[in-house]
């Protein structure tokens, strides 16, 4: 079950940002062009960020989009 | 005391994604300061039309100066609230978001101004005083507005 506006849309920023030198989110909003509380919203799965939005942060941490977001399937998928 | 005051403060950070001073962007505030001044000057408004109402018979001309004191006040504390929020704090654009949560708002609402419109042309067959139709189109006006600030409020808050 999963809780009330979290999306199925998992990632790893927090980690991302941490191994590239404690990059703060202001810092990664400055980069991506949107503000603090949206990276905010988007690191705790609050928020599903555009395709361009997400390319830009696999662009900023030098990855590919998988290795910065990952999809959970609901269990009805599966 | 302390205790019920951080057990509040868990329950609201459960709540809302984190503290409010922290959190809140500017299109957030400003949010915040419309919703505020929508209330200052409807409230204001509603208590002197209100007792106008209650007096002696009243024209819907009578209302006109209350209606042009009530846009004034809309005006200025908007105005001075925003110019407050720019100095004291950081001015973001709008981004994805700040739009995405703005037109989830207005989907929202959308409804309640058109109703008031078909509620005032029914009332214009049914020969209601006009005075009352007037304030019936004013008040969905009004509560469209609020309804998408509060919906906006909540998005910010909750996440979308």
């Amino acid at each position: 079950m999963m809780a009330k506006g979290k999306t199925r849309i998992t990632n790893e920023i927090r980690r991302l940002r941490f191994q590239h030198g404690e990059m703060t989110q202001q810092a990664l909003a400055d980069r991506i062009g949107v503000t603090r509380q949206t990276v905010n919203a988007i690191e705790g799965s609050k928020y599903s960020p555009s395709l361009e939005v997400a390319f830009q942060i696999a662009q900023v941490f030098e990855v590919p989009l998988d290795r910065v977001f990952h999809y959970q399937a609901s269990s009805r998928q599966e | 005391m302390l205790c019920v005051s951080n057990k509040m403060d868990t329950m609201l950070n459960k709540v809302f994604i984190t503290k409010w001073h922290e959190m809140s962007s500017f299109e957030e505030k400003s949010n915040l300061i419309q919703l505020g001044s929508m209330f200052l000057s409807f409230g204001v408004y509603v208590a002197l039309a209100g007792s106008m109402f209650q007096g002696e018979e009243v024209k819907l001309m009578d209302f006109a100066p209350l209606v042009f004191v009530a846009i004034l006040l809309l005006i200025f504390s908007n105005a001075a609230g925003h110019a407050v929020v720019a100095i004291a704090s950081r001015r973001d654009t709008r981004d994805e978001r700040d739009k995405l949560i703005e037109w989830r708002a207005t989907m929202h609402v959308s409804w309640i101004t058109p109703a008031g419109v078909i509620c005032g042309i029914a009332g214009l067959f049914l020969e209601v005083q006009p005075i009352l139709l007037a304030h019936l189109l004013l008040g969905s006006l009004f509560l469209s507005e609020i309804g998408k600030s509060l919906f906006r409020l909540y998005d910010y808050r909750s996440g979308v």
